[in-house]
């Protein structure tokens, strides 16, 4: 340590405060100050000189009722901010319970009471005239009512809608009960071009299914893909009818 | 939430004459002392969740002054602060014995200086806020409070202590 380092340490030295110097460092510079009988002589003026200061700076008079006049405005605007949060938690649970209640309501309002009696006429429709039944469910779809193979209507199970793809798709199912008590079964299934790339689209095999795609020129933008597990279309066919087959 | 009241009750009663000086010492000025002390313990009462640790609270309810404080003179331009460029870093001699020096004169000196001088200054002479704690309530690095800080105690000296008769 030198004298000018000194000087300037003494520059940041804090009267009637803890040093900022490590123990250590403080013990040495105050060891080289003490030696030095003009150091020490100006750090002692350099004391006395923050401590007037220190002194005058802090001779601030506080209004004698200024610490209760503000504790009592304090108190005050925390009990408004208190009230303020609890209608404002209020007001959001408001919120969130009209909004849910009101969702609540009109989803409830807009949702169906199921009707046994409909389901029961619905399905006593498909009994009574199946094909009726298909052609006005074809026809609600936008689709082609007729299908391309003159499937016999004896042989109907069910129709309604089936995701393919992703898509929803519209399948009449027809079925054929077998001496081992298995079924075989068609699955019409009535794809657009809307939904459908028809590129590619042809028929196909597994060992389980095969995969028959028909067409009807009159409707270009309709195929009809049947999944049957006979091993062709014959057992569903009303007697002596002939389908065309895409390519 | 709300600071509790108790706990409001003990703010006000450890800190409101320390927080009031250092706001009348800031603004020069009673009646902004009053109001921004009011105002930092309002701030307080909804910012408290931001004191994680309580024995930091000075220096928090500090730095919400100061902030307050700031934001009432930043668009001021009526105030017209000395340039620090002409003092010296040095400091001058000191006198033999300093002269007792009047609160009211201190004041008018440090109105003549500008805000991120006269802060550190305050924050040094008042009580015991480390070099570290200034910087941290004025966001600076520390090289730059004690820079300040030499610069403002220079001229803090030549506006309030005549020469000494050694120079």
């Amino acid at each position: 340590m030198d004298r000018n380092l000194a000087i300037a340490l003494l520059a940041f030295d804090r009267p009637g405060a803890a040093s900022e110097l490590p123990p250590a460092e403080r013990a040495a510079f105050d060891a080289f100050v003490a030696a030095d009988p003009a150091l020490a002589d100006y750090a002692r003026r350099r004391a006395a000189e923050d401590a007037t200061i220190v002194l005058a700076m802090a001779a601030v008079a506080v209004p004698s009722l200024a610490k209760s006049r503000a504790l009592g405005r304090l108190l005050a605007r925390r009990s408004a901010t208190i009230w303020r949060q609890r209608l404002t938690a209020a007001g959001v649970a408001a919120t969130v319970l009209l909004a849910g209640g009101l969702s609540l309501g009109v989803t409830h309002s807009l949702r169906p009471a199921v009707d046994g009696d409909a389901a029961a006429i619905v399905n006593e429709r498909a009994i009574e005239a199946p094909e009726q039944a298909v052609r006005a469910f074809l026809a609600g779809r936008g689709l082609p009512a007729e299908l391309p193979a003159e499937l016999d209507y004896a042989r109907y199970l069910e129709h309604g809608t089936q995701e393919l793809q992703g898509r929803d798709v519209a399948v009449i199912t027809f079925v054929i009960g077998q001496p081992d008590n298995r079924l075989d079964y068609v699955k019409v299934y009535v794809v657009t071009e809307a939904q459908f790339k028809f590129d590619g689209l042809r028929a196909a095999q597994s060992s389980l299914c095969t995969t028959t795609v028909l067409t009807d020129p009159g409707t270009p933008g309709v195929r009809w893909v049947l999944v049957h597990t006979s091993p062709t279309l014959e057992p569903f066919l009303k007697p002596q009818r002939t389908v065309t087959q895409a390519r | 939430m709300a600071l509790a009241e108790a706990s409001l009750r003990e703010l006000v009663a450890e800190h409101y004459d320390s927080l009031y000086r250092y706001a009348f010492r800031l603004s020069g000025s009673a009646a902004d002392a009053e109001d921004l002390t009011q105002d930092a313990f309002g701030k307080a009462i909804t910012r408290h969740a931001q004191l994680r640790d309580p024995t930091k609270a000075r220096g928090w309810l500090f730095r919400i002054l100061r902030n307050g404080y700031l934001h009432r003179v930043r668009d001021e331009r009526r105030r017209k602060f000395v340039s620090l460029d002409s003092v010296g870093e040095l400091p001058a001699e000191p006198p033999e014995s300093p002269p007792d020096i009047d609160p009211a004169r201190l004041q008018d000196v440090l109105n003549e200086l500008d805000e991120p001088f006269r802060t550190p200054l305050i924050l040094f002479y008042f009580e015991d806020f480390s070099y570290r704690e200034i910087a941290e309530q004025m966001d600076l690095p520390i090289g730059t409070v004690m820079s300040r800080l030499a610069r403002a105690k220079g001229y803090l000296r030549t506006r309030l202590t005549p020469p000494a008769a050694d120079d």
